[in-house]
């Protein structure tokens, strides 16, 4: 009898400054205290729903992959992954613990089912994944839950369409709900919201479409899934293409989600955003099979 | 007219067009961004050898050994001379249009003690002072 179920979805910016802020003791201050306080109700949220594992959807930025070879989609089969030294020295944290036994079944089967996704047994992880991670756990509970990481090509053009990273989402989630143990799963999104960070157009934003990518997400997620990366980047700015990690995640939710947190803050170059969706289960399922 | 059409005092390759004849559902080659150099196609090999330059930053001993000597290091990795004299302007704007992914700059720029926001106001062609006007939050950094 299968077990595993996606009980929620937390959706996260993922900016180094956001990660570095958290663990200087920053988050007190008037520039940061409006973002990481939003970060409070996520930890607490965790800490109720006490999920197995967390499935974290995030980019390399040049630090696990190089051009030389960079996957579409990638994941990590590893039981723990170190901390990648970006440029600058690495973040003073914990190797981050991995699910190897559900993360060779979700290769199988995502591959299984054309996902041909990229399998890693060894996989630093950078700011994409590390400043989430830093934000929902704090100092003293790094860290209680496992995590996979599963990575995506924001970066350079073939990306996965985002109507492709919407059915990766559902593709994760029929593995979760064929898993034979108890597996209660969260699912992350990561990635800022409108910006753009380079060129010209350097620092581009767009609040007003920030706030509609959010509403959708959360009650249209398929209307995202069928625009094209060049309108993503036109209406958020290029790097705003990202917001397809989002849609990995809400993928992997029931058709109705009961939205429980939600925070935007926009200080310096990114449109920052956290949400909290809860599953609703499968009532609706038959519904979006059709 | 198109952008690729109109006559420009610039080499093509340092504006937004895709010099490949390269069809995408996703993008638009047709209507590039204004401000935007995807690194797509041409770019992408173009910026490569400058692009894996940058990666080297990640290894500690890259940093002492830049800090040290740039030129040294430059040479070793068989940069071009075009290429020295975009690191040694700091151009991080024609860098961007030469096809090097904004994540990468963020390494070397470090290299020379410039952050992303300083970084970035380069690639604005813009003064940090003049950029900084133009954020809600100026010590969010």
């Amino acid at each position: 009898m299968p077990q595993g179920r996606i009980i929620g979805g937390l959706g996260s910016p993922h900016a180094p400054s956001i990660g570095v802020a958290y663990n200087t003791g920053k988050g007190e201050t008037p520039a940061w205290k409006p973002l990481i306080d939003g970060y409070q109700p996520m930890q607490a949220w965790l800490e109720a729903r006490k999920p197995d594992l967390m499935i974290i959807v995030a980019n390399d930025h040049a630090n696990s992959f190089f051009f030389d070879r960079y996957p579409t989609f990638a994941l990590s089969v590893a039981a723990e992954h170190e901390i990648a030294d970006e440029g600058w020295g690495k973040w003073p944290l914990p190797k981050v613990p991995g699910h190897s036994e559900f993360a060779w079944q979700l290769a199988h089967s995502l591959v299984g089912q054309e996902f041909d996704i990229a399998v890693c047994q060894e996989l630093p992880l950078d700011h994409g994944c590390l400043t989430p991670l830093s934000c929902f756990f704090p100092p003293e509970r790094r860290w209680w839950l496992p995590v996979i990481p599963i990575i995506v090509n924001v970066l350079q053009p073939p990306l996965p369409t985002a109507k492709r990273c919407f059915d990766l989402g559902r593709a994760i989630r029929r593995v979760v709900e064929s898993w034979p143990k108890k597996l209660d799963v969260v699912m992350v999104g990561t990635g800022g919201l409108s910006h753009q960070l380079s060129g010209e157009r350097y620092g581009f934003n767009d609040t007003t479409w920030d706030s509609e990518f959010l509403d959708l997400v959360e009650k249209d997620p398929q209307q995202l899934a069928r625009m094209t990366h060049q309108q993503f980047m036109e209406k958020g700015g290029a790097d705003s293409v990202e917001e397809i990690m989002w849609l990995v995640m809400r993928g992997a939710l029931s058709e109705k989600v009961r939205r429980v947190h939600r925070n935007y803050y926009l200080p310096m170059v990114t449109g920052f955003a956290q949400v909290i969706f809860e599953d609703l289960g499968n009532e609706g399922e038959a519904r979006r099979a059709a | 007219m198109t952008m690729a059409e109109k006559k420009d005092p610039q080499p093509r390759w340092e504006i937004e067009v895709e010099l490949l004849p390269i069809k995408s559902e996703q993008i638009d080659f047709a209507h590039p961004l204004q401000g935007t150099y995807l690194t797509t196609g041409s770019r992408a090999q173009r910026g490569y050898r400058l692009s894996k330059f940058c990666m080297a930053f990640m290894s500690p001993d890259t940093r002492a050994a830049f800090k040290a000597d740039p030129e040294r290091v430059m040479s070793e990795h068989g940069l071009s001379d075009y290429e020295k004299t975009l690191i040694r302007e700091q151009n991080f704007n024609a860098m961007v249009r030469y096809g090097v992914n904004a994540f990468m700059i963020f390494k070397l720029a470090s290299a020379f003690g410039v952050n992303q926001n300083q970084t970035g106001a380069k690639m604005r062609l813009q003064s940090f002072e003049e950029f900084m006007k133009t954020r809600n939050v100026k010590d969010a950094l």
